[in-house]
């Protein structure tokens, strides 16, 4: 961020000194010449001047832009990190091209069981070895990337079906993305899709109970391929109520430990900033309506050992707090848990970065 | 008249360039002295971790990561992984092993040596 200050400064700076230059020049227009020219081979003068000076521009910026790449000094290195403003050019060209490229897939259902499961094992081959998967780090093959390989759990909300399955079809040049197209049918990519989607919802314990169902292993609960329900997000938004939740974070003492932008400021427990955008609750439970209000009334059922206290909630109390945590960031994430899906190159959905 | 007018945006730059850097030192000292680390070492290992994948982490290149906790005023926080106090101790050994602590954590394993969590350590504390 300090980068992006001081480079912002730098062209404050340049254009300040070109606007001093204009003035300057202004000046000596205005109290200047002994002759008075007409007042249309004054205009000539003044395009003339304008058109010199910007291809001189042009010029020069291209002989040093060129001497400045071929010099080397630029680091290329992928251990530090991008310039922030050139991040930002790459990241925006990117994620545009990606809009722009997938516009015209058509996305079939893939809120279908067999297809979750066949996603696994595709993911699992040439996906999780970069992107890891929940509680499962990336392998020494896909650390040290520059970009890095986001965590497709959180990051793929940012895309719509198409926009991720035209990625993985084709790549994404200069970033170690490989187009998969060479290697996967189309049914195969579509599965990958599918098991990312439900990815998004899986906690790591869900994700080995995934795993050995797909290695015929016993399991201790049938697995849920797909989400049967939207893990209570209507009746959240039909009976919580965001107002009272806030007052009870007062009331029954949650923000004597935890910090709310704006409201709070204890640091026993982690802040909840943009609480609704987090991925797992308690560390180890998908972050869902449902999961949210088991953790508030029970703490130690989720999570034996936890330093979270049992505050003596009511379940009306905990949806209550539940809508108003829920109110913390971007509610997009949390509206998935509902999503139909899209049959088209869909809105064009693209980076959030905060 | 030319250069008198280079000089109060230059003053002002430099003031801003110069204040920038103000109050950090302060707090890495702090962290280096809980944990023997380098918190200018960790904070780069922070980055070639990829811990802002997960993360948010001030300071660290493109750390917005919103699977895990916020990592912001990291060094007044009480308790780690849920659990255990803020240690310099715990902290090393939870980067380290995570999974050891907490087998159903989503934080994965990463491979950092326990010298790597240590300056990283340093550097988490000296986010104040």
């Amino acid at each position: 961020m300090r980068a992006l200050f001081r480079t912002l400064i730098g062209l404050a700076i340049a254009a300040l000194g070109l606007a001093g230059a204009a003035a300057q020049t202004l000046r000596r227009e205005r109290s200047g010449p002994d002759i008075q020219p007409n007042q249309g081979s004054r205009m000539k003068l003044i395009l003339k001047t304008v058109i010199a000076t910007v291809a001189a521009g042009l010029i020069l910026l291209g002989v040093g832009g060129f001497a400045f790449m071929y010099s080397g000094v630029y680091d290329i290195a992928a251990n530090e990190p991008h310039n922030p403003i050139v991040q930002w050019a790459l990241e925006t060209a990117s994620d545009r091209s990606v809009i722009f490229h997938a516009r015209r897939i058509q996305a079939p259902d893939i809120q279908d069981p067999a297809l979750v499961r066949q996603g696994l094992i595709r993911y699992r081959e040439h996906c999780l070895p970069c992107h890891g998967a929940p509680g499962v780090a990336r392998e020494a093959l896909g650390r040290g990337i520059l970009p890095d390989p986001p965590p497709l759990m959180t990051v793929a909300g940012r895309w719509t079906d198409p926009q991720l399955y035209w990625i993985l079809t084709n790549g994404l040049k200069m970033s170690g993305m490989p187009a998969l197209g060479m290697q996967l049918n189309e049914a195969d990519r579509w599965s990958v899709v599918a098991f990312v989607r439900r990815m998004e919802w899986l906690s790591p314990a869900e994700y080995r109970e995934f795993v050995a169902a797909l290695e015929a292993e016993p399991t201790a609960a049938p697995v849920q391929w797909v989400l049967e329900d939207d893990q209570g997000l209507t009746k959240l938004e039909a009976e919580g109520n965001p107002e009272r939740g806030r007052q009870l974070m007062r009331t029954l003492g949650c923000v004597a430990c935890h910090a709310i932008p704006g409201r709070a400021e204890a640091t026993v427990g982690p802040p909840l900033t943009r609480f609704v955008e987090r991925q797992f609750i308690a560390g180890s439970s998908a972050n869902t309506p449902k999961n949210l209000q088991a953790w508030i009334l029970d703490p130690e059922r989720l999570e034996p050992g936890t330093a979270m206290p049992n505050v003596g909630a009511t379940p009306e109390q905990a949806l209550h707090l539940a809508a108003y945590l829920y109110t913390l960031g971007d509610p997009q994430r949390v509206q998935r848990l509902r999503r139909k899906p899209a049959r088209n190159g869909g809105e064009p959905v693209g980076r959030s970065l905060p | 008249m030319k250069a008198k007018a280079w000089i109060a945006p230059s003053l002002l730059a430099a003031a801003i360039l110069g204040l920038s850097g103000c109050g950090e030192n302060a707090a890495a000292v702090l962290g280096e002295q809980a944990t023997g680390g380098d918190a200018q070492l960790g904070r780069k290992l922070t980055f070639r971790h990829d811990c802002g994948s997960c993360h948010i982490i001030p300071g660290v290149a493109a750390a917005n990561g919103t699977v895990g906790p916020t990592l912001e005023r990291f060094g007044r926080r009480g308790y780690i992984a849920g659990a255990l106090p803020n240690t310099p101790e715990n902290l090393v050994e939870w980067i380290v092993e995570p999974h050891r602590i907490r087998p159903n954590s989503g934080m994965p394993d990463l491979g950092v040596s326990p010298d790597q969590a240590r300056h990283m350590a340093a550097y988490l504390y000296s986010l104040q």
